[in-house]
């Protein structure tokens, strides 16, 4: 391989000697060999374009991590119990690390408010390859070392349904909906937002109000972007902002949010915290095009080698955004994002299904209690892609239960509508 | 020269599942531009283009040297010396 093939793209011409190249690089990157912090010990790593001391570093890191965790309270004044939702990957891990540091020092006020109640995994065996006893041992370890209680809730259990019990299990029930998806990119969707309803459910039956991810910039920047791309636009501020209210009663927090996955994994390295790897759907995929959650991390990372301000820029755009105010909201049956308005309304209008009634105005008796609704009708822009891939047979029961209630609440909200007062009236 | 090179992040699946790797490099001197093609011949297992991508690492790939920054080293420019322990982390989702 020949050196110069890196510079052949050099439009002015003129490749500078080796040593003026290098110093000039130094120059723009504003490297220093002394910490820029605390101007007295070697720096060894760059933190936002600054060379800084691992001391240094780790005080930054802590600094950010307070503001972030601060940020997703709601009350000030209240002991919260928080449930840490881990992957097994390294910022989950670093969280959980960070987070005990954080309390047991009780240094800053911010920290004293927190109880680490429990840590959740989903155990996505099945989805992928299945986890390994190893694996599991690892998973349980981690939790163990801060004496924290560990739950393991397998992928599966999104499929239980206590009235209409099945012959199939679990795992033939992923199988399925794993094989009914035609793209890689609707699996992973759905994944997602699956997981995420299994956390929140979980944390709601164990008595958490709320859920601390350790979502990272990169992974933050990748997601909002590949939102938009799957036409959930609408939702990116309920899906990543960082009072995350999609569940209700149950609140997701990201006070990772400020890192880049860089910074975790240097971080991580140095205070020998190990991470446990399970592959996922795209590991050691050569396509590219896989899927557009993973095009679009190679785009966002891709560009952030040269722009090193890509991620956070894309993200103190995307905090400002906010869900608009909807009254009667209603929710995704799949996701459970909030219902645009204009679907809701036209799902209300549409009465597709009322000639599975009698169709006639004011229908007679509890009949339209009981009427199966059309999954498609009570879904979200997004989940309306998912919807074209896959038969409903194969999605889990609770969509079903959700499209129902959905479907009864806006035909009981027809029937009533010339009753209700406007805004204006 | 001696050199203790780890893969970890999920690029290890690339290097026979093996985090930890001590070579020995036939080599006087070398600058890491140079060594990453030695580690690609000589110890990648498969799927070049996980690892590399245009004679340097692929994006989102972490290079430590002696727990330092390799921005801070001199990047690709950067000699490596006998005794270097060399990290290289994948930040990707997926490894």
């Amino acid at each position: 391989m020949s050196e110069g093939g890196k510079f052949e793209d050099n439009s002015c011409g003129e490749v500078p000697p080796e040593e003026a190249r290098r110093q000039a690089d130094r120059l723009k990157k504003k490297i220093s060999d002394i910490c820029v912090k605390c101007r007295t010990e070697k720096s060894t790593l760059l933190f936002r374009k600054e060379s800084i001391c691992w001391p240094c570093y780790e005080d930054q890191i802590i600094r950010k991590f307070k503001t972030q965790l601060n940020a997703t309270r709601k009350n000030k004044s209240q002991l919260e119990k928080v449930l840490i939702a881990f992957s097994g990957g390294p910022s989950s891990r670093a969280l959980i690390h960070i987070l005990n540091e954080c309390i047991l020092g009780r240094s800053n006020q911010a920290s004293a408010f927190f109880e680490i109640g429990g840590i959740i995994h989903i155990d996505e065996s099945g989805v992928t390859k299945p986890e390994t006893a190893e694996e599991k041992e690892k998973l349980a370890q981690v939790a163990a070392s801060y004496n924290i209680p560990y739950h393991s809730v397998p992928f599966g259990s999104i499929f239980n349904d206590s009235e209409n019990p099945t012959q199939e299990t679990n795992r033939e029930k992923i199988e399925k909906l794993m094989q009914g998806c035609t793209t890689n990119t609707t699996r992973e969707d759905i994944i997602f937002h699956m997981r995420n309803l299994l956390i929140a459910n979980t944390a709601r039956t164990l008595g958490y109000e709320k859920v601390l991810f350790g979502t990272s910039a990169s992974r933050m920047a990748t997601t909002l972007i590949s939102l938009v791309c799957k036409g959930r636009g609408y939702n990116v501020a309920q899906e990543i902002g960082n009072n995350d209210t999609k569940y209700g009663d149950v609140q997701f927090g990201y006070p990772m949010r400020d890192f880049l996955g860089k910074e975790v994994s240097v971080y991580n390295h140095h205070k020998h915290l190990e991470d446990v790897f399970l592959p996922s759907l795209d590991t050691k995929t050569s396509d590219p095009k896989f899927s557009i959650d993973h095009l679009t991390e190679s785009f966002i990372e891709g560009l952030q080698v040269d722009f090193s301000h890509t991620v956070h820029t894309l993200l103190r755009s995307s905090v400002k955004l906010t869900m608009p105010k909807i009254d009667q909201p209603m929710t995704c049956s799949i996701c459970a994002a909030s219902l645009l308005p204009s679907t809701t309304s036209q799902s209300i209008g549409g009465e597709g299904k009322e000639d599975s009634c009698c169709g006639e105005n004011g229908c007679g008796g509890e009949e339209w209690l009981v009427v199966v609704a059309n999954i498609s009708d009570y879904v979200c822009g997004g989940c309306h892609r998912v919807m074209n891939e896959i038969s409903p047979q194969v999605l889990p029961p609770y969509v079903q239960h959700n499209a129902d209630r959905n479907g009864r609440s806006s035909r009981l909200r027809s029937q009533i509508e010339d009753y209700l007062l406007d805004d204006g009236e | 020269m001696r050199l203790s090179i780890e893969f970890s992040g999920g690029l290890e699946l690339l290097f026979g599942k093996k985090k930890q790797h001590s070579v020995e490099v036939d080599k006087k001197e070398i600058v890491l531009r140079d060594l990453l093609q030695w580690i690609k011949e000589n110890l990648l297992k498969e799927r070049p283009e996980l690892f590399l991508s245009q004679q340097t690492v692929r994006p989102g790939i972490l290079v430590l040297i002696n727990d330092c920054d390799w921005e801070l080293m001199g990047g690709l420019d950067y000699k490596v010396e006998d005794k270097d322990e060399l990290v290289f982390i994948s930040t990707l989702h997926g490894g």
